[in-house]
């Protein structure tokens, strides 16, 4: 692992904060302001991680993304976007971004999002771990049990596969499509009603305030993310 | 292929630009906040604080570009509840110290876009904590009437001068920072009211009407 992390950003005065930032914490980095030079230098450096705008002047950060994946299907990717570019990050998400970060963001936030991302990309198995723990949320798939807080909680067999692809996917965000298609199986992608009444019904039993979920966390238009810290 | 929507025209790009030196402001005061106390970290705060108002801007500035542009804006069912939870998620550290009450049934459903959704509820609960004093309550209600949600949000502060009642459109209603807000109802033909609260503050009301059926009223599952 090179702990190298990719900054792909027109503007050098974010992208020279991000490398420091990145530093005091331990990781080395590269940066690149445009497309075209994104993907030689991805080759070269072989990232543990890559931090892409969406917004490149001279490029289609849409485009980028898909051909880094071409490349390379497993190096996380977070992408940095504006707030109102939600079908741009639903794309982006669907495309095999890992996660999105927000313009502005903070540190927290960004450290936040790389620890995930890394913590996945470092845990990919074929089997799934039996026990899984997220949050308050513990799961035993293999005596199909789940725990809140401690207390055994009774879900519907949808909504165990909806907490399970949640937890195993905790601190990242899942769009509706990748519930609904893990969830409910292909051919429901669009269904995004099923999901709302189903995360409706999770959040009161998870959660102890439903209006104000702490782990269960909403991103409007774009999917849902199960809190780990 | 998809594309991204790259913003051309050039207040969207000036916007996109803005970001990256306000990510670098917000990126540096969270990290200098961290191990001060005191007026040191109140000020970092502010910064932060300040940043994220001046990102709102942004935010408000480009829906109106959107809502100006003319084309209907897109709409999609979306809960509630959820945009509540994710609205007030995010502006928690504006809510710190304020007791927060939310009446909204977990199935109440309103047909928006979801960045203009949470726009709304961002601009109203912004407006409640501005004007009024800190630390006093808010509560937000949301119920179906009809084929319309109502939004509403209210506050503890001091109410609203007569002229306000009045006249949402007038300079006392921009002053509460609801311009925005005001041009996103209206291109949904919905309905953005302010009147007293009963035993003191401000209601302000947001009513969007349905553009077709809703799906709680089909069958499904």
């Amino acid at each position: 692992m090179s702990n190298t992390v990719l900054i792909i950003d027109d503007d050098s005065e974010l992208r020279a904060f991000l490398v420091g930032a990145l530093t005091n914490h331990g990781f080395k980095t590269a940066e690149v302001s445009n497309a075209s030079q994104a993907e030689e230098v991805a080759v070269q450096v072989r990232p543990t991680l890559i931090l892409l705008d969406l917004g490149l002047p001279d490029g289609d950060g849409l485009e980028l993304l898909q051909q880094l994946r071409a490349r390379n299907a497993t190096t996380p990717v977070i992408v940095l976007s504006a707030r109102d570019q939600v079908e741009d990050k639903v794309s982006a998400l669907d495309l095999g971004a890992n996660d999105y970060l927000t313009k502005p963001f903070n540190m927290r936030e960004l450290l936040a999002r790389v620890r995930v991302a890394l913590r996945h990309a470092g845990h990919r198995t074929a089997t799934p771990d039996p026990i899984v723990n997220a949050g308050p949320v513990r799961i035993d798939h293999e005596r199909h049990e789940i725990t809140v807080d401690g207390v055994p909680t009774r879900l519907t067999p949808i909504e165990f596969r909806l907490l399970s692809t949640l937890a195993r996917n905790a601190g990242k965000v899942l769009t509706h499509r990748q519930l609904l298609e893990e969830v409910w199986g292909p051919g429901k992608e669009t269904e995004t009603h099923y999901l709302r009444v189903h995360m409706a019904s999770l959040r009161r039993k998870v959660e102890r305030d439903p209006a104000r979920p702490r782990w269960l966390a909403t991103e409007p238009g774009i999917g849902y993310r199960l809190r780990d810290e | 292929m998809s594309r991204t929507t790259s913003p051309q025209d050039p207040f969207s790009r000036l916007a996109h630009d803005l970001r990256s030196p306000l990510s670098v402001i917000a990126g540096i005061a969270s990290r200098e906040r961290e191990g001060l106390s005191g007026a040191s970290r109140e000020a970092l705060d502010k910064i932060l604080d300040e940043t994220l108002r001046a990102s709102r801007m942004l935010e408000n500035r480009a829906a109106i570009a959107k809502v100006d542009a003319g084309s209907a804006l897109p709409r999609e069912w979306l809960s509630v509840e959820e945009l509540v939870g994710a609205v007030l998620a995010r502006l928690e550290p504006r809510l710190v110290g304020r007791s927060v009450e939310t009446s909204v049934d977990g199935d109440v459903l309103i047909h928006s876009d979801a960045v203009m959704a949470e726009l709304l509820l961002i601009n109203l609960l912004d407006n409640a904590t501005r004007y009024t004093p800190p630390g006093s309550a808010i509560e937000i209600t949301a119920r179906r009437v009809d084929s319309a949600t109502t939004l509403e949000v209210s506050d503890h502060g001091p109410g609203l001068s007569a002229e306000a009642v009045r006249n949402v459109d007038q300079p006392a209603e921009s002053r509460r920072g609801l311009t925005a807000c005001q041009r996103i109802v209206a291109s949904y033909k919905g309905k953005l009211e302010m009147v007293p609260r009963a035993g003191g503050g401000a209601v302000v009301r947001i009513t969007i009407p349905d553009a077709s059926t809703s799906p709680t009223s089909r069958n499904d599952k």
